[in-house]
């Protein structure tokens, strides 16, 4: 009996550890038969639209957009509930104004606890079968998701739905985003970034620069650009920046355009070490020290809090911010929104949208569609949504996805950028040069096109399609590995670390993380 | 007859009491475990199918998974005994001081803070601009980045150091009083000096606390994951990146079946650690 009760109590002591850590892994394996069963050949629509669906989102931009569908879809489908859950904070606007002129700053804190704390909520409501029937796929390891099979493939409910025509989408992005095959992430927007220069600087210069290629990298425009901006400079007294980015806002976007070259997800390594990272922070330390790049507007927001800087940014300094916005710089990287501006510089909208990495984008021209170091041309997507394996009804949440790719909610105004639903994008560039875009749908006017409009429309659709099927890419970076390179690379930039030790401190945590 | 009743009915009572108990442990940690087993066998939580001992052998191929594993026990071969030895030094001094409630107090209020207050203390103490830096600077010396450095595991040793000595204390201090005044008298009539009978009465009248205290620092030393986890996050250093890391992180990912193997595997260790130390115990 001793014996029995000294046994005993040890295996206690043993599964009180065990249960510390996988206490809380009692998952739904009630539902593991389900999915299986989903998977099978033959796959077909069941049941029908009704009952309550939850969709679960961190990023505030899905917000708006949600609620609108939710509202719309429930008043289609009698019977239907959409509850909508954002979990993050939404951002903070300050306006300030003088003579007349109004600015608004949103400012965006990154919160790594509440994304972290979200993300292990998620993990916990659905393997307890209390998640959303719908994720956003914005902070959430996707990959990780699909690798635990957490995520529908939604090509089978494409292939099933008889209503459903993928001819009706931009394919080139749906199947961008495809992961490992299967489609379990449904982008709603996608844009893609052109590269542009000042006609008055560069002047022949342009042409031995992009030299006629329709697709270049950041990086390779930069390249060939110092160059001629030594010469320009050499006797000027404020020098002409190539480009208005500051180092961090540089780093980022060449990091993203070699992104494949750091980190290969599907093959769970990484490549920090080899060089070209630390080259990579030093070249863009040698642009910022040889006076080629500016800080942003953004990067003027000073931290307020004291000493330590640790409170939230305080409002730029006016002037400070009129002076840079009419400063011109030599290069560009604008989102595809500045294509219309460019072909339509009499647009009124062209003064009010104008990209903020620019203020002399007005008198920018078209350079080359941006690729990444690789050639390939890569889009960022927009609004992403994958649909929980344990949903109890898929049939109306994959009705409700589809309502999303609708002609209907492609042409919301809170769609971001291009909507990939091909009557909405049209539709859109439409309403775009008759200015009437951002006008409430119940103000509209239908408006017919003068000639010169109907031209103006041929000219920026044609831009927008050709550029589009150039599409060969997305690359959907993990929130992880880019806030560990962020905080690292930071530390490299405010003189903390030297570009090995921060190269070294992101190829081991990075390669923890995608090993475990 | 009435002598098998008498035995019966103590036995139901004795059951009886037992229950309460039995039912606690057997929803809270004998039916997780039992899942936990089930998840290790499958490849996948949802729609997965068995496999055997894959996730096993996979697990112990993971770089993550060992490097988590060996920096666990270097954290254990360095923090337990010295957590040990502090105790016990500070039990001795204390047994018969005249302020042995006042310091016993004192040593028992990290176990009473909240982990959360306590990593906000040590974010303090530890930062880049924090306390200690600030004292190295000021007499020349360069900062040094306590978390994220070489220096990272002595920072996580002296944290459960803190946190736990105290407890420990109370545990030697209990088994030091229950043994015999007589064998210390003996000793003492016999002419033992003092590291004599230290060797020969206090240490193996201690063995049974040593036993205990140690099963208790092997379970807290897997707590001390909520401080560093507070302070350096899922991915630190990796001289500081523990079992629990990669467990949590596995949480996170939704990765139950490597999850599942690990936890079995810590609990395999750890009973067989716990009946070595108790046969131990028994021999001395």
């Amino acid at each position: 009996m001793k014996k029995f009760l000294f046994t005993a109590l040890l295996l206690l002591t043993a599964l009180s550890l065990a249960a510390c850590s996988a206490g809380t892994a009692q998952g739904s394996s009630r539902q593991a038969g389900s999915a299986e069963s989903a998977r099978e050949e033959g796959f077909t629509l069941e049941g029908e639209v009704n009952g309550e669906i939850n969709i679960s989102c961190y990023d505030f931009t899905y917000e708006s957009l949600l609620n609108e569908a939710a509202e719309k879809f429930e008043s289609k489908y009698p019977g239907t509930t959409v509850n909508v859950n954002l979990f993050s904070t939404p951002p903070e606007i300050k306006t300030m104004e003088k003579d007349g002129m109004k600015m608004a700053i949103i400012t965006t804190e990154a919160d790594p606890q509440a994304e972290s704390d979200y993300i292990f909520k998620s993990g916990n409501d659905i393997m307890s079968g209390q998640g959303a029937d719908i994720y956003a796929i914005d902070v959430l390891p996707y990959y990780k998701y699909v690798q635990g099979g957490y995520l529908e493939d939604l090509s089978k409910y494409m292939d099933a739905d008889t209503d459903f025509n993928t001819s009706d989408y931009k394919s080139n992005i749906l199947n961008a985003v495809k992961y490992e095959g299967g489609q379990y992430i449904m982008p709603l927007s996608y844009s893609f970034d052109i590269l542009t220069y000042d006609p008055e600087i560069l002047e022949t210069a342009a042409e031995d620069i992009f030299n006629g290629k329709e697709a270049m990298s950041l990086a390779q425009v930069l390249e060939l650009t110092t160059g001629f901006a030594d010469e320009y400079n050499v006797a000027r007294e404020e020098p002409v920046k190539l480009i208005n980015y500051g180092k961090e806002n540089l780093f980022s976007t060449l990091f993203k355009n070699n992104y494949k070259s750091f980190v290969d997800i599907e093959n769970k390594s990484c490549d920090f070490n080899s060089g070209s990272f630390t080259d990579l922070l030093n070249m863009v330390t040698a642009y910022a020290d040889n006076g080629y790049i500016s800080d942003s507007v953004f990067g003027m927001m000073k931290k307020g809090g004291g000493e330590a800087g640790s409170g939230a940014p305080e409002m730029p300094d006016f002037e400070d911010v009129q002076r840079r916005l009419s400063t011109a710089y030599m290069l560009g990287l604008q989102g595809n929104q500045s294509l219309f501006n460019m072909l339509n510089k009499d647009a009124e909208v062209t003064r009010m949208f104008m990209s903020s990495s620019s203020a002399s984008a007005e008198n920018h021209e078209i350079g080359a569609l941006s690729a990444n170091d690789f050639g390939d041309v890569e889009a960022d997507v927009f609004n992403m949504f994958g649909m929980n394996s344990n949903s109890k009804n898929k049939r109306t949440a994959w009705e409700f996805i589809k309502f999303l790719l609708s002609d209907e909610m492609q042409s919301s105004l809170n769609i971001i950028s291009l909507p990939v639903n091909n009557n909405a994008r049209a539709e859109n560039m439409k309403l775009e040069v008759v200015e009437e875009l951002f006008v409430p749908v119940e103000e509209r006017e239908a408006k017919e096109l003068t000639p010169e409009q109907q031209a103006i429309l041929d000219e920026y659709a044609g831009y927008i399609e050709d550029y589009s099927n150039q599409i060969n890419a997305v690359t959907l970076t993990d929130s992880k590995i880019m806030s560990i390179v962020t905080e690292e690379t930071n530390l490299f930039f405010t003189g903390e670390k030297s570009a090995e030790e921060a190269a070294s401190s992101i190829q081991s945590k990075v390669s923890l993380y995608l090993n475990e | 007859m009435s002598d098998y009743f008498i035995k019966l009915k103590a036995r139901s009572a004795g059951l009886g009491f037992l229950l309460p108990s039995l039912l606690g442990i057997s929803i809270f940690f004998i039916w997780p475990f039992a899942s936990t087993i089930k998840y290790a066998l499958y490849d996948k939580p949802i729609g997965g199918s068995f496999a055997g001992l894959n996730n096993f052998v996979e697990l112990m191929g993971n770089p993550a998974y060992r490097l988590g594993l060996k920096n666990t026990l270097i954290f254990m071969a360095f923090s337990i005994p010295l957590n040990m030895a502090l105790a016990l030094s500070s039990a001795l001094v204390l047994k018969n001081s005249a302020h042995r409630k006042l310091f016993t107090l004192i040593f028992l209020v990290p176990m009473v803070i909240p982990s959360g207050s306590t990593a906000f203390f040590w974010q303090k103490m530890f930062a880049k601009n924090g306390f200690l830096n600030g004292l190295l600077y000021s007499i020349g010396l360069s900062r040094i980045n306590w978390l994220d450095s070489e220096y990272a595991m002595a920072v996580i040793v002296i944290i459960f150091a803190w946190k736990n000595i105290g407890y420990n204390m109370i545990l030697f201090l209990s088994g030091l009083a229950s043994i015999p005044k007589e064998h210390y008298e003996s000793a003492h009539v016999d002419g033992a000096g003092r590291l004599r009978v230290f060797l020969h009465i206090t240490m193996p009248g201690l063995a049974p606390t040593f036993v205990i205290i140690f099963i208790m620092n092997v379970i807290n030393s897997f707590k001390v994951f909520k401080e560093v986890y507070l302070l350096t996050g899922s991915h630190p250093n990796e001289s500081i990146y523990l079992l629990q890391h990669f467990m949590n992180n596995m949480f996170n990912s939704l990765n139950y079946p490597r999850l599942g193997a690990a936890s079995i595997l810590v609990a395999a260790v750890a009973g067989i650690a716990a009946i070595i130390f108790v046969k131990m115990e028994r021999q001395v």
